[in-house]
């Protein structure tokens, strides 16, 4: 099972996130669980840089893929309306894969910062 | 553009899927000078994906996030925020 961790600002701003595990559906090559979140994560990442002109901190590993943007007081007005609009299609794609093809490929969970 | 891999998360065959079944890739990926070694400019100090690692004083990064030294002098590894790290070169006394 992929465990998608959002990490959210106290203004709701999503600054982080996790994917973690394996979906398990099918064997590699063939898992399209882990292959529709894997592309809406790495197209999230890839459009931070492209489209907002940020530099995320991330990681791509086996199993183990993360993004983080660090301390969102650093963003311009518009960095921030375009990173919340990339952060926030992470969690609402990754929940609409676990809710059409069930939590026990892909868990969901919010995380507040503080 | 980052290079994409759509079976990260994916089941490989045979591969267990527990917390600990990452190992360091010290073969390629890591520090290539410790923490108080001496560099010279244009040494490799770390080869990475993404930025685990943060570029501090005197050090350029890569295109692959590879980072290496500016100038020479003396490596070192420090803190960065709250949980981020940098290497720096600063000249040998």
């Amino acid at each position: 099972m992929i465990t998608v961790t959002i990490y959210r600002q106290p203004d709701g701003f999503i600054s982080r996130f996790e994917a973690y595990g394996h979906a398990g559906q099918a064997e590699a090559g063939q898992d399209i669980i882990c292959a529709g979140v894997s592309a809406i994560a790495q197209t999230v990442i890839g459009s931070l840089q492209e489209l907002a002109s940020l530099e995320p901190d991330y990681g791509l590993d086996d199993g183990d893929i993360y993004c983080d943007i660090g301390d969102p007081v650093k963003l311009s007005a518009e960095q921030r309306v375009k990173a919340s609009a990339l952060m926030g299609s992470m969690d609402i794609g990754c929940q609409q894969i676990s809710s059409s093809y069930g939590r026990e490929y892909v868990t969901v969970k919010n995380k507040s910062y503080y | 553009m980052i290079q994409v891999n759509l079976q990260l998360l994916a089941h490989k065959k045979g591969v267990g899927s527990t917390r600990n079944g990452r190992d360091s890739e010290s073969k390629r990926l890591g520090a290539k000078k410790g923490d108080g070694q001496l560099a010279i400019a244009g040494n490799i100090l770390y080869r990475q994906r993404g930025t685990k690692v943060h570029p501090g004083n005197n050090v350029g990064i890569g295109s692959d996030d590879t980072l290496f030294a500016l100038i020479d002098g003396k490596v070192k590894y420090e803190r960065l925020g709250r949980d981020k790290k940098q290497v720096s070169v600063y000249p040998a006394e």
